[in-house]
């Protein structure tokens, strides 16, 4: 799958670059919306940010594309520049942050399920959804991450790469991502 | 034998039991809990999540040419002030060289000027000369 995803991906970069702009409109439908899904969830639903930030990964693809090097799969050097993208408008948030918000307001802590919401296999796919969603809001920044990126199949190897970090901190952070959204999702499996 | 925290660290990366090894899935058949959690994990990360609407390539395209102007107006704008940069101070080495060149030039014209009325005072020598000898004649 992954093989098949990579020389697809590589067809249609050869194409863009010898001047086929029907390539990169397949290759734009194909990547928005795990792309777009990832700033959605990383903004926690802030649409503007998260369009902002969508738009300014397309154009640095669109101004890299021509030389990039086919080093790996091209969805982790997209999810790559999607990361580092993410980081610098988080880090330039919190430092305008940190002067308008009082000490202690700016980490919320993660809620635990509410006794009264029905359980997780007693939810249709959409309830289940919104829930997972919610749950997700709840996690550190990283840990969000790695539960998106695992579920765009990427490797944890190719995750510890994005995220700058050891192979093992990213298992880490995908084992207590799990163990608190299954508690948030009330889960009582 | 495996222990629920060695089986859960395996399952929350690899929630698809048929993928595990066969000490990872004799624990879950035996382990409700961590069954739970193997299931938990394949179920929330089967899940795609819900995209409404994304912005169109139309105004990334428009960004990403409007990005490329300005690159290149600063290119240009960059390239404009190394240029001016450079008169300046081809300006400011030739000025400085000047003095020195116009001295150089004034000696040199001196030296001329000076050869020169050699030359005519010699003339004017052999003119005078000339006269008084035919003045001597007449």
């Amino acid at each position: 799958m992954a093989e098949e995803e990579k020389n697809s991906d590589a067809v249609l970069i050869a194409a863009y670059r010898s001047g086929n702009q029907r390539a990169l409109e397949e290759l734009f439908e194909r990547y928005r919306r795990p792309l777009y899904a990832y700033f959605n969830r990383m903004t926690g639903g802030d649409t503007m940010a998260a369009d902002d930030m969508f738009q300014e990964v397309w154009v640095k693809v669109l101004r890299y594309l021509p030389n990039y090097r086919e080093s790996g799969r091209f969805s982790a050097w997209l999810f790559q520049i999607a990361a580092n993208q993410f980081r610098t408008a988080y880090r330039r948030r919190r430092n305008w942050l940190k002067f308008f918000t009082p000490a202690g307001d700016e980490e919320a802590t993660p809620e635990t399920a509410d006794d009264a919401a029905p359980v997780w296999h007693e939810m249709d796919e959409n309830g289940r959804r919104r829930k997972l969603e919610q749950a997700l809001e709840q996690l550190p920044p990283e840990q969000r991450e790695v539960f998106h990126w695992r579920q765009n199949d990427l490797s944890f190897k190719e995750i510890a790469e994005i995220q700058k970090c050891p192979l093992n901190t990213a298992l880490g952070r995908m084992n207590l991502a799990m163990k608190s959204l299954r508690r948030c999702c009330h889960d009582d499996m | 034998m495996m222990t629920c925290e060695q089986t859960r660290e395996i399952v929350t990366r690899l929630p698809d039991t048929e993928a595990n090894t066969a000490a990872v899935r004799e624990h879950l058949q035996r382990c409700p809990a961590c069954r739970a959690l193997a299931d938990f994990t394949r179920q929330a990360l089967e899940l795609p999540p819900v995209v409404t609407g994304t912005p169109g390539l139309g105004p990334i395209l428009l960004r990403a040419a409007a990005r490329r102007k300005r690159r290149l107006v600063w290119r240009v704008a960059a390239l404009a002030l190394v240029g001016v940069v450079a008169a300046s101070a081809w300006g400011i080495g030739m000025r400085q060289q000047r003095p020195a060149e116009s001295s150089a030039e004034l000696v040199l014209a001196w030296d001329g000027i000076e050869s020169k009325l050699v030359e005519l005072e010699a003339a004017i020598d052999a003119d005078m000369t000339a006269w008084k000898q035919q003045m001597a004649i007449n």
